[in-house]
Formats: C-alpha cells, structure tokens, sequence
C-alpha cells in the first residue's frame, strides 16, 4: 500500500476491534477514535476518553495544542497523525513501569526520522496520553 | 527563565517531565534533575496519582479512580507542598515554578 493510501485509510481497523472483542477487552466500539497495530505488535487504541484518559484528556491537559505545534498539523489531524505515528513509527524504547497494584507501558515512537511521541498505554492497548518528547 | 512545569499524566510527573522509572526529573536544570530529595517524592507523588488508573475494570477499558483520588486529597497536597518546598530551597534564582497540579487537586 502506497504511504498516502496508507494514511487516508480508516482510523479504526475492524479487524483490530474483533481481536479486541476476543481477548475480551472491555471498550465502548462508538467511542473508539482509532486503532493502530505498534511496531511491538500490540493493537493500541484512543477512545473519547474523560478528563483523565483518551481524546478529551488530551484537549483537556494541554497535550492537544502541543502535539498540533510539535507536529505542524490542526488539532483536528492529531487522531490521524498519532494513528500513522503508532502504526508507522520506531519504537525506540517501550519501558513496564510498574504503578500500585498494576503495570503500564511507557513508549516512545519515532516517526520520520525525527517525530518523538511519548505514550502511556495501559496493559490492554488502551492509549491513556500522548505528549511530545521535547 | 527557565521554567519547572508540575502538571501530573498516566506514568508521568509531577516535574515534567521526569524518567518514568526512577522518577528523576529531566528539566534539564542540573540542581532539580540532581536531586535525590526531590526525586524521591516526585516518584512517590507519580505512584500515588497513576495508582487510580485500572484497566478493563469497573467496565470500562481505562478507569479512574476520582473517590479514591478525593479521598487522598490531603496527602497528595501535603507531598505537593514539599515538592514545591523543596524545590524553592533549591531555586537560585535562575527558574519559575508553573504549579498545574496544586490548583487542581485543592479543587477536588
């Protein structure tokens, strides 16, 4: 698939959901922003997410506006162009950091050579925040 | 003026950002990223706040815990206060504080 293809394609890829819905992951299908298979193998997803975890998370904290500034692209094209980062991207680290009683991953994804986004991502692939390292 | 931003995320913070593991700070300002004192309660205020994410639980693929979050109110302004304490002992002048988190929490 051509690279253009390949980012105008669907932000959610139906059969990511169906691996989901069969490893039993709990997740609401309409709020699903995009899906995205990393470089480690793992389907990450957004959803609309609150105050604490997904899209509105990153409006609400800020993480929005810089990632639109570090990116050079609207807010609006941020779901597409983290998609394509996840999908696309190096992971150049993918830290377990252990916090209370569970694990989270702690990654980091170069995407054209220069494009470093940190993502913290719960155990079932669930996209909680993203922000640039800068 | 350089600027020491607190603002707390998933694994992240408070002084963002910081290493995720050790909770070191990486502001870049030798006397903060340094700083075993300032380390160790930036680390404990991390696990204290990402403590209330689970999941697949409660029904939901990610779920925060805003009771428990309340309920721990006291303590998390209390490591707050000796983050920002510590951080004005070590202030020479030369950085700004830009407090996120104590606003925040002081409204729950």
């Amino acid at each position: 698939m051509l690279k253009a293809e390949a980012d105008a394609a669907p932000l959610v890829d139906q059969t990511h959901i169906s691996e989901m819905e069969k490893r039993g992951v709990k997740f609401n299908r309409t709020d699903v922003v995009f899906t995205a298979r990393d470089a480690t193998g793992q389907v990450v997803w957004l959803e609309k997410g609150n105050k604490a975890a997904g899209l509105v998370h990153l409006k609400t904290r800020g993480h929005l506006k810089q990632l639109s500034k570090y990116l050079g692209v609207s807010e609006s094209e941020i779901p597409r162009t983290l998609r394509n980062i996840i999908r696309d991207g190096r992971v150049v680290s993918d830290r377990t950091v252990k916090r209370g009683g569970g694990v989270g991953y702690e990654r980091k994804y170069e995407y054209s050579g220069k494009r470093i986004i940190l993502a913290g991502i719960g155990t079932n692939g669930y996209l909680v925040t993203a922000y640039p390292d800068d | 003026m350089k600027q020491v931003k607190l603002m707390l995320d998933y694994l992240q913070g408070p002084i963002w950002t910081s290493d995720v593991e050790t909770g070191r700070p990486k502001t870049g300002i030798p006397s903060v990223d340094n700083d075993e004192q300032l380390r160790k309660l930036n680390k404990k205020i991390s696990e204290l706040y990402s403590s209330y994410y689970e999941f697949d639980s409660h029904g939901q693929a990610c779920w925060f815990d805003e009771k428990q979050e309340k309920a721990d109110k006291g303590k998390m302004l209390g490591l707050l206060g000796k983050l920002n304490a510590r951080l004005a002992e070590l202030n020479d002048g030369s950085f700004e504080v830009k407090d996120l988190e104590t606003p925040r929490v002081e409204a729950l």
